[in-house]
């Protein structure tokens, strides 16, 4: 259900989404599109456009209570609050360019009447081309001149503090009403489509991230049918850069689809990969969603390399048949194909035969290192890894402007997935480091090019998106939740001395884990008083018995029949006792001795069992053939 | 209470069950990433050791995580040791009443004692077990004779040597006619230590075998004494640098209260919830006098 903003809320977000301390000293344009109310509201794209249309007609649409909404809008311009504060204009501004946004070229109409007509429509008055209700050309002037731009602009109010927006001269040509929104609109709706033509054509990937200056470089040598306005934004010096970063977002959430033209294979080839133990390489295909992979699907590496894979029913294109680069992505927990790398990320290059040496030697001739590895490839095909440098040479397969976004540190659960509490820090590279970011859909400060915020430790998904540069990257906290397998060592009795950890043993029983020491041992007696004697368990020394076995189980051992061990009873019926049961012993093959020996006085207990032990050592040596 | 950088190690072996030492040092790492990595990888594996979660398997040269388990002591109560996951605070908490304590300084994980000890802890079906650490301390020899287990070895004909000095520092001797003592390399091109008794040299690889070198050797120097403080039942230890105690004996003493021991004014480090006779169990295993007060 769509989450209910009012006016005032919508102002409020617009006003601070558009005028920032981070903008201080550049140019600032009311750029609405439904991605920024998105951006702005935390609400779905569609959620939020029609949260914000129906709170703009409550102010002066179809049906609100006061259609004067517009004036009064423009009245409210004298006050001014402190650094918070916004004009109470901001959204109803904003909505204006939102209007320019969904408008539609059709043949044969005049601008005006187009632009009034569509915003008429968007307000709930039907389809009519002149000024909607309660809104005349002065009123118009003044919202954008006398209220917006002076309070904007206004450097002995705010010293430009929140940027400066960039409004046509009072003499500009054309309609010099409709000029204004439309000189702060981007690219439109409308012009979607015929990029979508444009990204086909250039075998651009549906989900595929690129660097706003490549795509830059593409538009100039591919020669887009583009809309007038379209054209006139990309040659405008202060729109081009926001538009661009437009368009590196509308590549991204291209689904591959356009008409007259046959749908695009979504699917990058993706690798997990350890140097370490190359035996366990995986690999396979999946479609770049917006926050994971989806559609993941593993494959034979002759199966990919020979591009013959397909998943419902659409074949998998490679973005090099010779070449595959897969860059590192820590957040996917996998490495990645890409068509360009970017600086200080790791890579995998798949080459076939002919490529390698041309590939290698640029390599070499960059002074960059790389690593062939010694992996299981269909013939002709080798693996090489690298890492690139900070700073990117000119060679075909780096785009030198892309920003790299690393996680580091923090504890990680599995490939892709940190433990909640110890979340990752992220280390941004490359050239012109971004000063800001939306991490959760907040706004952050970046500096130096590292992140350290505290939502990074906590259980969920975290998205840092950084706008006109391509980079969207997400990170997956949760809490351990899973124990692992124990099989942990056991102490055994070391005869006469300590006890020792696990000697000889490869497997310790599941029952036997931690401090526990067992068998014959102590050589020292424990001390019992006589009448314990015959009741008492043949004694093991435990300490800390952890156990995955029931409690009643855990700590039982075998003892062994009789033992040096064995306490040694002091009265002269115990010491027959011992005798009976070393008599018992004799049916396992121990010969018998004399019982003189077990009633002679002068010998301290311990001392009498160790020499009974070597005795019956010693005669059974003798017995034995 | 928050959990610690200690806990969320716990937290992360437990759910890894073993890690090789490598990934143990780069836990460290990452966990107190502005101190220094080798002092906070002894810290933590030793307080991990000693509280009963951790041992270190020397034939897969990993370090174990314990399976959960809890000991009981004589006052009721139950100590949990072994793995623990953050998710079983709530459980433990809501079924057995868990109580949490903060060790000393961080050093270690927080100490989890329930108040009611069922047969097994909550639904998390924990075994449960009664604490025997005396008993093990009952059980074991004392120095001299834990020594001669050692394995014997040839006089060193090679190399620089230090020797363990009553201090508690390793002092450089000349030459390779070495007296009796206990000796490391001062090259450290390889890690053992080697115990000279009456002529005959042994071998301290591991650990436990050193720290049992180290208080032998201690012991022999100068007279050591314990003290054990009726009123607060705490044993005090004297405080040598790098005087580690050998880890069953510690891990005994620990189990009773569940928390590392604490420096107290410098010269002792203090073991809390202790009785006499754990005391005097200790003064007999390292032959050290014992003063009750």
């Amino acid at each position: 259900m769509t989450q209910l903003w009012n006016y005032e809320a919508w102002n409020k977000a617009l006003g601070h989404h558009f005028f920032r301390p981070e903008f201080a000293g550049e140019d600032v344009f009311l750029a609405t599109d439904r991605h920024v109310l998105h951006e702005v509201s935390g609400l779905e794209e569609a959620e939020a456009e029609e949260s914000f249309l129906s709170s703009v007609r409550s102010v002066c649409g179809n049906g609100s209570r006061d259609i004067t909404g517009w004036g009064r809008q423009s009245l409210l311009r004298a006050q001014r609050g402190g650094p918070e504060w916004r004009p109470f204009c901001c959204a109803l501004l904003c909505f204006q360019v939102y209007v320019a946004f969904q408008m539609e070229n059709v043949e044969g109409e005049k601008t005006a009447a187009n632009y009034w007509g569509t915003m008429n429509e968007l307000l709930g008055f039907g389809l009519k081309s002149n000024y909607p209700k309660g809104l005349t050309g002065e009123l118009h002037q003044s919202l954008w001149r006398d209220c917006m731009e002076r309070w904007a602009n206004d450097r002995a109010y705010h010293g430009e503090s929140l940027g400066h927006l960039v409004l046509p001269p009072l003499d500009c040509p054309g309609h010099r009403h409709i000029v204004l929104p439309l000189s702060q609109a981007l690219l439109r709706r409308e012009d979607s489509l015929r990029l979508y033509r444009f990204f086909h054509d250039q075998d651009l990937r549906p989900g595929e991230s690129l660097e706003a200056a490549t795509l830059a470089d593409r538009l100039e040598t591919g020669k887009p049918d583009l809309a007038t306005h379209a054209k006139r934004v990309l040659a405008d010096p202060l729109r081009r850069e926001a538009a661009l970063g437009q368009l590196v977002r509308l590549l991204e959430e291209w689904d591959g689809s356009c008409p007259e033209r046959t749908k695009k294979s979504p699917y990058f080839m993706w690798m997990r990969f350890s140097k370490k133990r190359p035996e366990r390489l995986q690999a396979g295909i999946a479609r770049v969603g917006p926050d994971e992979l989806e559609d993941k699907r593993g494959a034979g590496l002759e199966e990919l390399l020979k591009a013959e894979c397909r998943l419902d029913e659409i074949v998998y294109r490679p973005l090099d048949r010779s070449m595959r680069l897969l860059v590192r992505n820590d957040s996917l927990g996998c490495y990645l194909e890409q068509r360009y790398a970017g600086p200080e990320q790791e890579l995998l290059l798949l080459l076939a035969g002919h490529r390698q040496n041309d590939v290698t030697s640029l390599l070499r001739h960059a002074r960059i290192g790389f690593e062939s590895l010694d992996v299981d490839l269909p013939k002709n095909w080798r693996l090489y890894w690298l890492e690139t440098p900070k700073k990117l040479p000119g060679l075909p397969f780096f785009e030198p402007r892309r920003l790299s976004v690393r996680p580091v540190g923090g504890l990680k659960l599995r490939p892709g997935v940190w433990m909640a509490g110890a979340g990752p820090a992220i280390r941004i590279s490359g050239e012109a480091l971004p000063r800001v970011g939306w991490l959760d859909r907040q706004l952050i400060d970046i500096e130096a090019g590292e992140i350290r915020h505290p939502c990074l430790s906590r259980p969920g998904r975290h998205q840092l998106v950084i706008p006109g540069r391509g980079v969207r990257a997400c990170f997956q906290v949760e809490e351990a939740e899973e124990l692992g397998r124990f099989g942990a060592p056991l102490w055994k009795p070391n005869e006469p001395g300590w006890p020792a950890q696990n000697p000889g043993e490869a497997e310790a029983p599941a029952y036997l884990l931690g401090l526990q020491v067992v068998g014959p041992w102590p050589a020292r007696p424990m001390p019992l008083p006589p009448t314990t004697w015959e009741k008492a368990e043949p004694k093991s020394v435990v300490s800390t018995p952890p156990a995955n076995e029931p409690a009643v189980e855990a700590p039982e051992q075998k003892a062994p029949a009789v033992t040096e061990t064995s306490p040694i009873p002091k009265t002269v019926d115990n010491r027959q006792a011992l005798v009976v049961r070393l008599l018992v012993s004799l049916r396992r093959g121990v010969p018998l001795v004399s019982t003189s020996e077990l009633l002679e006085g002068s010998r301290s207990d311990h001392a009498l069992v160790r020499t009974l032990s070597l005795r019956l050592m010693g005669q059974q040596k003798e017995t034995d053939p | 209470m928050n959990d610690t950088a200690a806990d969320l190690a716990l937290y992360w072996l437990s759910h890894r069950a073993e890690v090789s030492d490598l990934a143990m040092r780069q836990l460290a790492r990452k966990l107190f990433p502005e101190e220094s990595t080798s002092r906070t990888y002894w810290q933590l594996t030793d307080g991990l050791q000693v509280l009963g979660h951790l041992e270190w398997n020397q034939l897969r040269q990993r370090w174990c995580t314990l399976a959960p388990y809890a000991l009981k002591s004589s006052q009721g109560e139950a100590l949990l040791c072994g793995a623990r996951l953050p998710g079983w605070r709530p459980v433990l908490e809501q079924a057995v009443g868990l109580q949490l304590e903060a060790q000393y300084r961080d050093r270690g994980p927080q100490r989890w004692v329930t108040e009611e000890v069922p047969e097994t802890c909550g639904k998390l079906a924990i075994p449960i077990f009664p604490e025997r650490g005396l008993e093990l301390l009952k059980a074991l020899p004392e120095l001299p004779m834990a020594v001669t287990s050692l394995t014997q070895d040839t006089p060193p004909t090679s190399g620089q040597w230090e020797r363990l000095s009553p201090r508690g520092s390793w002092e450089k001797v000349a030459g390779l006619v070495l007296t009796d003592g206990l000796y490391r390399r001062s090259d450290y091109t390889h890690q053992d230590h080697v115990l000279k008794v009456d002529g005959v040299c042994r071998k301290a690889r591991s650990r436990e075998d050193k720290a049992l070198c180290w208080w032998y050797q201690q012991s022999r120097q100068r007279p050591m004494k314990i003290v054990y403080e009726r009123r607060r039942t705490v044993l005090l230890l004297p405080y040598v640098p790098g005087g580690r105690l050998p880890l069953v004996a510690e891990r005994a003493l620990c189990a009773r209260s569940g928390l590392l021991p604490h420096p107290e004014s410098r010269r002792y480090k203090a073991y809390s919830n202790l009785d006499v006779d754990h005391a005097e169990q200790l003064a007999r295993i390292l032959c050290c006098s014992l003063e009750v007060r």
